[in-house]
């Protein structure tokens, strides 16, 4: 609770003057206590960080002169040695957990590093995709060992990286054909995090990998989303056919694996969601208008109609994130469904009269609704975010 | 409560793969077949990339109707199989096969691009490391240098080393 609370409730009589000084008493201290562990999770990173910038420079300008054999050396030493360290002084000792989160992912970087440097020596293509695989290989377990979010994040990002190295290997020059091909590849892999994360919470150990993976997925699915409420997305779009269209069994059946988790989530309900079925009915909505985008790809003239369906849906998204962040009181996605809307009516202002833009008027327009509209939504947003956080207040205090 | 066997198992099986990665590449070095192969001028533009040059060769582009062929049709992505003739100074493709040859040298690789009777074709040594500050050097000399690659029993290649007028730069 804050001190704004505390007076009311004196000013109420709800408390005497003593409990009043004692709570602020407290807070302030707690506040303090708060600050400390931010700026020590702040300096934990940054020499995380610095170590890890260190180990590759003296790796890297002394890189011609070492031997092959003691390159390998100090490079599976550094790695290993700042994992085991990360586990020792993070979760063994439980001395400094953010410095040992901080150095568990500095060993997972370096591990990707140093099978790079490794190829390398042998002259092996710097975006071979497989190395790429080797290192997500190597970085999953991790996720799953230390129940860690940045680890989540980071495999998340190998996994893309990896994705993309296929891509480019295929596709000669990243024309507007392969950044198409990436956008419907982006779509499907947020549904299946987020399908994928939800299963994670059959099992509570897991709750906050569950969480990562499905942030994951919403901030992808939502990004997408966004790209195809614009028709100029839809612009080139039939040439895309032949390559999405080229397997049709294995579209259907990644599609019908996504559709299959996020059946077993509706029904079983792993995360005893009140919202369970708005949160599972709204991702299967997504994932059959992009498969029937998929298969309908080259009917140009149907562009139309699923522009119009992606707006919905969009609009549609949000809400249903309004709504499952009001009830959970989650300040994440109400912030995420803000976001979207405070950028989704400003590029659709830009979309709607990008044929008046040369007139002074317009922009005028523009900047005060764009201003006023900040700052309504920030009161807005300011205001949900402190009833959250007086309810918590409310719930500690009874509790 | 994180386990710390996983954890140590995890640093060992990191450890291993690493070490594996080593020990293929090495085996390769070590074992296979010394073959030379001459570089051919690219564009100089795309030549220098960062710290590794590009390196193209005759054996990069194949033209069906000059070599053996089973009466196969290569597609984009295909493994392929070519076997060289390693008795001059420079080796040359003579056979061009999608299964492994029982005999004789051959370098395993895969189609990048297939146009009429043209293979474009990657083998996985057009890349090579160079220390910092010497890539434009090796850029004035490419199309004149000699490279020394190992090749193993299945096919696999790896760069030795970079010549220029019979020297290891």
């Amino acid at each position: 609770m804050d001190d704004k609370q505390i007076k009311k409730w004196l000013a109420e009589g709800k408390i005497s003057e003593e409990q009043a000084s004692m709570m602020i008493a407290e807070n302030s201290a707690a506040e303090k206590e708060k600050s400390g562990n931010r700026f020590l999770s702040v300096i934990s990173v940054l020499g995380s960080i610095f170590l890890g910038i260190g180990i590759i420079w003296i790796i890297a300008s002394n890189w011609d002169g070492m031997p092959d054999l003691v390159k390998i050396i100090v490079l599976l030493g550094s790695t290993g040695g700042l994992i085991y360290l990360g586990y020792e002084i993070g979760f063994n000792n439980k001395n400094f957990p953010k410095t040992g989160h901080s150095l568990i992912l500095l060993g997972a970087i370096l591990f990707g590093s140093s099978i790079f440097l490794i190829a390398q020596i042998y002259n092996v293509e710097a975006n071979a995709s497989y190395l790429i695989f080797l290192w997500l290989i190597g970085v999953l377990p991790l996720v799953y060992i230390f129940q860690s979010q940045l680890i989540t994040f980071l495999s998340c990002i190998v996994f893309c990286l990896w994705f993309n190295s296929i891509l480019f290997e295929d596709f000669n020059n990243f024309d507007a054909q392969g950044i198409a091909f990436i956008t419907f590849f982006y779509q499907t892999f947020g549904l299946l995090l987020f399908s994928v994360g939800s299963l994670h919470y059959f099992l509570d150990k897991y709750a906050k990998v569950a969480r990562a993976y499905r942030l994951i997925g919403i901030y992808l699915v939502i990004c997408i989303l966004f790209v195809f409420t614009f028709q100029l997305s839809f612009e080139g779009l039939e040439e895309l056919s032949s390559e999405l269209t080229a397997n049709p069994i294995m579209i259907s059946v990644i599609y019908g694996l996504i559709a299959l988790l996020l059946g077993i989530n509706l029904k079983f309900n792993p995360s005893k969601s009140d919202t369970n079925v708005l949160e599972n009915a709204i991702a299967l909505t997504i994932l059959t208008i992009i498969f029937a985008l998929n298969m309908a790809i080259e009917f140009e003239q149907y562009y139309t109609v699923f522009w119009l369906l992606f707006n919905i849906i969009f609009v549609g998204l949000i809400i249903v994130l309004f709504r499952i962040g009001y009830n959970r009181r989650d300040m994440k996605l109400v912030n995420i469904a803000s976001i979207s809307t405070f950028f989704f009516l400003i590029f659709k202002f830009f979309d709607i009269f990008s044929n008046l833009l040369d007139n002074g008027i317009t922009w005028l327009v523009f900047g005060i609704l764009l201003l006023t509209g900040s700052i309504l939504f920030e009161k807005k947003r300011r205001k949900i975010r402190d009833s959250f956080n007086e309810e918590k207040a409310i719930n500690q205090t009874n509790g | 409560m994180v386990n710390k066997k996983f954890v140590i198992a995890l640093i060992i099986l990191w450890g291993v793969a690493l070490m594996g990665f080593v020990v293929f590449k090495q085996f390769t070095l070590q074992t296979g077949a010394e073959v030379r192969l001459k570089t051919v001028p690219v564009d100089p533009r795309d030549l220098f990339r960062g710290d590794y040059v590009i390196l193209r060769y005759d054996i990069n582009n194949i033209r069906l109707d000059s070599i053996l062929t089973e009466g196969e049709a290569f597609k984009k992505d295909d493994q392929i199989y070519l076997k060289l003739d390693t008795s001059s100074k420079y080796a040359r493709p003579i056979q061009i096969s999608k299964n492994v040859f029982d005999e004789g040298i051959f370098i395993s690789g895969t189609v990048a691009r297939s146009n009429d009777n043209r293979l474009n074709v990657k083998y996985g040594i057009e890349t090579y490391f160079v220390r910092q500050g010497t890539g434009k050097e090796i850029e004035r000399k490419i199309g004149k240098l000699d490279v020394i690659i190992a090749v193993d029993e299945r096919g696999k290649a790896l760069i030795k080393s970079l010549q220029y007028e019979d020297e290891v730069l």
